[in-house]
């Protein structure tokens, strides 16, 4: 084989290649015989020792990723016969890969509902907090203490849960999107190289947990008002309860029924 | 030789084929070691890689009227030279446990 004929065949061999890297490959082995050449084989023997042009082009799409090097492989061999196992292939492939993608996805939404549920928790208890200290103002209104008392309590214990829950579901959902990044980095590694950048997730850059303690004080504070207001109604568990009915304006907050409730409340 | 291990040697060889001086394709070929088999096939990726974690430079220059591509080592490179020499005694001390399998 002489060299020109051995350049020709591995250009041909590398047209799946950009053109410039093809280029490069030539070049290095239009090199290496001209050295051996010049280092007095002839120029048969020359392109013998550098290797066969398959070898050579192997060699050189050794660093594509998995998928390119694939179709570059079949390729060399004849586009139609890739096109023909693509086509012949099909009911086989595509219902694989559409039966994969919708396992991955379902299990992806899977994933972010229950972040989603977390979310729902932690809104659900601060929404309840919410509407507990709403009623203390009934209570002062009716002059029903411990009814007051009750509410405020539980009120500032649902809202510390609350945040509890809610920064859990935080920390749920920032762990669930780095996952994802991963696996979306994972799933397109055959078809990309990708720089493997090993950022350490900062455990330095934490931000102070002062909500955690904010939490836990008002879970305390709330057990503790609630506790009282519990003792002062004579532990009568009618206290933390309230009944409210749209239909007949009737109102019981905290066992006491009230004479005129549409005074406090504007029930329809 | 295990491929792994004999990537790892025939990065450390080509390294140090480019040390003192800067050399070309062909002439590292001859230059390391023969039991290693170093062909232009595995030479062209490796010098590839290298080039591409910055453990050598690569330079065109004219050679009888052709042009002919240099390489050279950088300080990233003479570490990671550094690096293979000091698994050196791990590697003894592995050598010598399994030549104890053979008494």
């Amino acid at each position: 084989m002489t060299r020109d004929e051995f350049l020709a065949q591995l250009g041909e061999l590398l047209s799946c290649l950009p053109e410039n890297q093809a280029q490069d490959a030539r070049r290095f082995y239009d090199e290496a015989i001209a050295d051996r050449m010049e280092d007095g084989m002839s120029e048969e023997e020359a392109v013998a020792a550098v290797g066969t042009p398959e070898e050579a082009a192997a060699a050189a799409l050794e660093e594509l990723p998995a998928v390119p090097r694939a179709v570059a492989k079949t390729r060399r061999r004849s586009s139609a016969l890739l096109w023909v196992l693509v086509i012949l292939g099909s009911p086989v492939w595509l219902s694989l890969l559409v039966a994969f993608v919708c396992v991955a996805l379902s299990v992806y939404l899977c994933i972010w509902a229950l972040v989603g549920c977390a979310w729902a928790v932690a809104l659900a208890l601060g929404a309840g907090g919410a509407a507990a200290l709403a009623f203390v103002a009934a209570g002062i209104g009716i002059g029903n203490v411990p009814f007051a008392l009750a509410m405020a309590g539980s009120g500032l214990a649902l809202v510390g849960m609350a945040l509890l829950a809610g920064a859990g579901a935080w920390a749920l959902t920032r762990a669930f999107a780095r996952i994802s990044a991963l696996w979306a980095q994972k799933a397109l590694s055959p078809f990309k190289k990708l720089e493997v950048d090993d950022k350490t997730t900062g455990e330095a850059h934490r931000p102070p947990r002062i909500h955690l303690a904010i939490a836990g004080v008002l879970i305390v504070l709330g057990v503790g008002l609630a506790a009282v207001g519990f003792a002062a109604s004579g532990f009568d568990a009618g206290v933390f309860s309230v009944q409210l009915d749209a239909q007949t304006g009737a109102a019981v907050l905290g066992g006491v029924q009230l004479d005129h409730p549409l005074g406090i409340f504007p029930l329809s | 030789m295990e491929a792994q291990m004999k990537r790892g040697f025939l990065e450390a060889c080509v390294l140090r084929a480019v040390r003192d001086e800067e050399s070309y394709g062909y002439r590292i070929v001859k230059d390391v070691p023969a039991c290693m088999g170093l062909t232009e096939s595995t030479l062209y990726p490796l010098l590839k890689r290298l080039e591409k974690a910055g453990c050598i430079t690569v330079r065109s220059a004219e050679h009888n009227g052709r042009l002919r591509k240099y390489y050279r080592i950088t300080d990233v490179g003479r570490q990671r030279v550094d690096e293979f020499l000091a698994e050196w005694p791990s590697v003894q001390e592995i050598y010598r446990y399994v030549e104890g399998a053979q008494q």
